[in-house]
């Protein structure tokens, strides 16, 4: 797709107002925008990656069909990673958690905090992982957009149907969780 | 503070959305559980700093751009598909420049587009202002509150003023990005925004120094607003503040030629792409004012039930009003001329400089041919080609095939040529099952039509070369006619293949008034072509736009534009000579020196050395392009400040200011408050113009209007303070005073207009620079803690508490004060909110502060730095202007 000159510049809701003329266009700069976000989003949901290969898809032909009826009502960010959630609430709902680690996470073992500096990266890293898999679905979407797309906790409270305050402690809870299996002593 | 409470807190912290604060600190010294999780929380937290993630996979990204590019459940032809699987990879990730029209076209034969304002369908958003708040929450579109457009088409130049009064209903200042989209053929002439109660008419700058001043006044106060130039045609303007619950006016006027075939043209304001608001449109007119030079055979407007009032052969007028519309369909005006041959000159002469004129002159040609003539149709399916382009190169190629013999063959081409043979009925057919896809190789494409030996190959679609040879010289001795679809379409590449092929171009976008623009293209691809109409003139002329050979329709008007000096000249169209007289002086016809204008800056735009010329002169005429932007302040003293330059609007001049946009009046000046009026129709004397007024006027509560002008025909008739009543105008009701909002005012007036005279409106005010001078004062006394300062201003007329005054010594800013109270000699004032760099002394100069937002943001840096945090500026420069326009 030829993009023209000066689309580059323009914000995501202009292009997204474009995408009523010009559809494929605006998309194509949408698409480049976006694709990077959208893919880690979904991955840090799934450990299966053909899965999220699959959603990827869903939410951006999704996004594409929609795009026309973007009512500027909120941030493009917002409205694409809402679609995005919902992609990944759909998929769980329907097919359950195949590939998803979450047995990994449910038993830890608590034998006394350890200093995570210490923690070869490699290692604290891996435990990040694992206890972000093993937050309840939901919690993992809200932490994941907070955490790694920089969205306010309103927002990505909005995002996957929470109220702002409900999300803050769900939040903090999700923080103290992963803050628990970074800090233990032994590997989980 | 709850356990749970901290936790949304620790949250917030945590997120670095807040700060820690006392009570939560409070809280995790008395709860032991609660500090624990803390930090274990923010160990959690900053350990998934860093957690990487994998990215997609190139050949995922090329299965969804290709998905996207299909049909919901449709696939690629099998014959086709690996190719364009392939391919549709390579080609969508080149980025190839394309051959776009980026200057205001023109309408010439080469190019021709329908005259249409949607852009943005089938969603609206046309005009749309987006808005959100403060802290970037959006709030979506605005809602209006009223829609007036006012059309005047003179010669076949039709200048479009829209304006638009958008409500702010909630209860939240807002900042809005108002998008309004122009027609591929149209320039942008004027763009005034209401600021502080006050219309206040944009400037055309230089895009750079344009953008430059306004981040500059944006960092400090954001008052202004920009226009500019977005791909595709269309504008963004930004626009701030929208007060809680108030209103915002703007006008944007817009310049177009209305093409002229067989005597006929059409006039298109897209009314119905406001359809698709949520609100209907609280109260729309469209006011019709057309004359011609040449003779009129009809005017009717077909779409909406309007009295277009002709008032003779010249001359008609009419008016559509509605309440809580919700539009269906555009505006649509037909006009016929009589006398096809006929040409016409129409001039426009001030003194001082070399004349504009236009001449028009429809050369003589059968507009339909016979059926006998054979046809290779080529239709671009290249991937490029977006679904309502498809759909629109199918509409166009179908009211082909309704126009034309049963000679004919259609290609579908993109990397590959596909063709059908066989009845009209099947080849609708065959069109239906086409998809997009894959490269789009011209010459391949144009070859296979010429190796059909027809005698004209038809092109529809795109065109961008992306395959084959982009520069080729085709073997062919017929005629070609190339249809440019889209907005991306290589529009001048298609025109040239036509204009060396003896054809026509036209160009249609899905933007456009599709099913018009295709009857009108379908009806153009079957006439007859006048090929190379030459156009000559002796010395006297100069600067012809738009300038070369072309190619016109059997029965288009050709309209040129032009310079001359002296009094006669002779111009040759086709071969055919005409004597030219011009007159020694004509003021009227100032649409002939836009249009010129227009022409000239398309013409230099072509030619990237001649850049800087065409700035200069978009600059000088007022008229917008891609690398210049309209520009506006909160007033005049801003432009002043900036050192900008206000050229004079063509409608200033009509209302006699001069060059330099003053009135030379002994009252004072213009602010560009003219309205255009209409008034009752009689054929005899008019002794009772009625004016139904429209509202706001362009003083603010801050100008002292002494007196109104009336420009009546020819004649300006002033009626002001110091007349008190003007013997040729009466006030039947003395009403000037109570206009405003939706009243109506009635005057008579003893002089004899007509009918036939246009009636403008203008008021005059008082210097607002000299009264604002004479409020200059000194500083008598100062006293107190916290201090007051005592100026000797209280005398003068127009000192009020809560103005603002610049303490200054040697010309240097020491403080601002505010006036608190007013006694008979002397006035009394407090430094406002600390805004000082050191004490302040009798003897100081006291001068006022007209506009705080303007004045804090010409103070040297170094002295704002001094001075209190720039927020607190920011807010008193607002403060006042609130209060100030308030009354308070």
């Amino acid at each position: 797709m030829r993009v023209p000159p000066g689309w580059e510049g323009l914000s995501d809701e202009e292009l997204a107002l474009r995408s009523r003329e010009e559809p494929r266009i605006a998309f194509e700069v949408l698409f480049e925008r976006y694709r990077d976000r959208v893919y880690a989003f979904l991955s840090r949901q799934f450990a299966d990656r053909a899965r999220a290969d699959d959603l990827f898809q869903n939410v951006f032909l999704k996004a594409f069909r929609a795009l026309p009826r973007f009512r500027m009502e909120s941030r493009f960010k917002t409205w694409i990673f809402t679609i995005a959630s919902n992609v990944v609430t759909d998929e769980l709902r329907t097919k359950g958690r195949r590939g998803t680690p979450v047995e990994l996470a449910e038993t830890m073992a608590m034998t006394g905090p350890v200093d995570p500096d210490e923690l070869d990266r490699d290692e604290r890293l891996a435990r990040v992982k694992r206890a972000v898999a093993a937050l309840p679905d939901g919690i993992r979407q809200l932490f994941t957009l907070v955490r790694f797309h920089g969205m306010k906790i309103a927002e990505a409270a909005l995002t996957v149907g929470m109220t702002p305050a409900a999300a803050k402690v769900a939040l903090f809870r999700a923080q103290r969780k992963v803050g628990e299996m970074v800090l233990a002593k032994e590997p989980v | 503070m709850t356990c749970e409470e901290t936790e949304g807190r620790l949250a917030d912290i945590l997120a670095g959305e807040a700060e820690m604060e006392p009570a939560v600190e409070a809280h995790l010294e008395e709860c032991a559980g609660c500090r624990r999780d803390f930090e274990t929380a923010r160990a959690g937290w900053k350990a998934s700093e860093d957690l990487p993630a994998p990215g997609p996979s190139r050949l995922l990204l090329e299965q969804v751009r290709r998905r996207i590019g299909e049909p919901r459940g449709g696939f690629f032809r099998a014959a086709t598909a690996v190719a364009a699987a392939v391919l549709v990879g390579l080609i969508l990730f080149q980025v190839v420049p394309p051959p776009r029209r980026t200057v205001p076209p023109t309408a010439s034969a080469e190019m021709r587009s329908e005259p249409v304002l949607a852009a943005f369908e089938p969603e609206g958003g046309v005009g749309s202002l987006v808005a959100r708040d403060l802290e970037g929450r959006p709030v979506g579109e605005l809602s209006i509150a009223r829609h007036d457009v006012r059309v005047e088409i003179l010669d076949g130049v039709a200048r479009t003023e829209i304006e638009e009064v958008f409500v702010n209903h909630t209860g939240r200042r807002l900042e809005g990005t108002f998008y309004f989209p122009l027609p591929p053929d149209a320039s942008i002439s004027r763009l005034a925004m209401e600021i502080e109660g006050k219309l206040m008419e944009g400037t055309v700058l230089e895009r750079e120094r344009a953008r430059e001043v306004y981040e500059g006044i944006v960092r400090r106060l954001q008052d202004p607003a920009l226009l500019e130039w977005m791909p595709g045609g269309i504008f963004k303007c930004r626009i701030f503040p929208i007060e809680a619950g108030g209103e915002k006016r703007i006008v944007i006027g817009y310049t177009q030629a209305l093409p002229c075939m067989a005597g006929r043209m059409k006039y298109v304001y897209p009314l119905a792409s406001e359809k698709a608001r949520e609100h209907a449109l609280g109260q729309v007119s469209i006011d019709v004012a057309v004359k011609f030079a040449a003779r009129m055979k009809s005017i009717r407007c077909v779409s909406h039930s309007i009295d277009l009032a002709k008032k003779d052969e010249h001359e008609a007028r009419g008016r559509f009003e509605a309440r809580d519309l919700r539009p269906t369909n555009d505006f649509v005006l037909d006009l016929e001329l009589e006398g096809g041959e006929e040409f016409v000159l129409v001039p426009h002469k001030t003194d001082g400089e070399d004349g504009y004129f236009l001449a028009a002159y429809t050369p003589p040609g059968e507009t339909r041919r016979s059926k006998g003539r054979t046809y290779a149709i080529v239709l671009d399916i290249s991937a490029s080609v977006s679904k309502p382009e498809l759909e629109a190169s199918r509409q166009v190629v179908e009211a082909i095939l309704d126009r034309i013999g049963p000679d004919f063959v259609l290609l579908a081409h993109n990397v590959e040529v596909r063709k059908f043979r066989g009845d009209k009925r099947g080849a609708i057919g065959w069109m239906g099952t086409l998809e997009t896809g894959g490269g789009c190789d011209l010459k391949a494409a144009l070859d296979a039509a010429a190796a059909e030996k027809p005698d004209e190959i038809v092109f529809v679609g795109e065109g961008v070369p992306t395959m084959g040879d982009e520069k080729f010289e085709l073997k062919y001795d017929g005629t070609i006619r190339t249809v440019a679809v889209g907005s991306d379409a290589a529009a001048p590449l298609l025109a040239e293949l036509a204009r060396k092929h003896g054809g026509v171009s036209f160009a249609i976008s899905p933007s456009d008034h599709v099913r018009s623009r295709v009857r009108e293209i379908a009806d153009g691809i079957v006439s007859e072509v006048v090929r190379d109409v030459a156009v000559e003139a002796t010395q006297e002329i100069y600067d012809l736009a738009p300038a070369g050979k072309r190619n016109l329709l059997a029965g288009e008007r050709l309209v040129l534009t032009g310079r001359w000096r002296g009094t006669a000249a002779t111009l040759s169209i086709g071969g055919r000579e005409f004597k030219l007289a011009f007159p020694v002086k004509e003021e009227k016809n100032n649409h002939v020196k836009r249009l010129w204008a227009q022409r000239k800056i398309a013409d230099l735009l072509a030619d990237e050395s001649k850049r800087a010329e065409a700035i200069a002169l978009s600059v000088k005429y007022q008229i917008m392009t891609p690398y210049t932007s309209f520009l506006v302040l909160e007033s005049e003293a801003a432009y002043k400040q900036y050192a900008i330059r206000r050229e004079v609007r063509e409608e200033e001049r009509l209302l006699g200011a001069n060059e330099k946009g003053l009135e030379p009046g002994p009252a004072g000046k213009w602010q560009g408050g003219e309205e255009q009026r209409r008034f009752a129709a009689n054929d005899a004397t008019v002794d009772n113009l009625e004016f139904a007024d429209s509202g706001a006027w362009a003083a603010g509560a801050d100008v002292p209007v002494t007196g109104y002008l009336f420009h009546i025909g020819n004649r300006r008739v002033r009626f002001d303070e110091s007349s008190t009543r003007n013997p040729d105008l009466l006030f039947v009701d003395d009403g000037v005073n109570a206009w405003g909002g939706d009243t109506h005012a009635h005057f008579s007036t003893t002089s004899g207009a007509t009918s036939r005279d246009r009636v403008y409106l203008g008021f005059v005010a008082r210097n607002t620079e000299a009264l604002h001078r004479s409020l200059a004062a000194r500083v008598t006394a100062v006293s107190g803690e916290p201090i007051r300062v005592t100026i000797d201003a209280g005398s003068q007329k127009g000192v009020q508490p809560g103005m603002l005054f610049a303490i200054l010594r040697d010309g240097k800013f020491v403080a601002a004060v505010v006036v608190r109270e007013v006694e008979p000699a002397t006035a009394t004032a407090a430094i406002w909110q600390g805004l000082s760099l050191g004490p302040v002394r009798a003897g100081d100069e006291a001068a006022l502060i007209d506009h705080p937002a303007a004045f804090f943001a010409s103070l040297p840096e170094n002295v704002r730095n001094d001075l209190a945090s720039q927020r607190t500026i920011e807010r008193v420069g607002r403060l006042v202007e609130m209060e100030r326009s308030l009354g308070k």
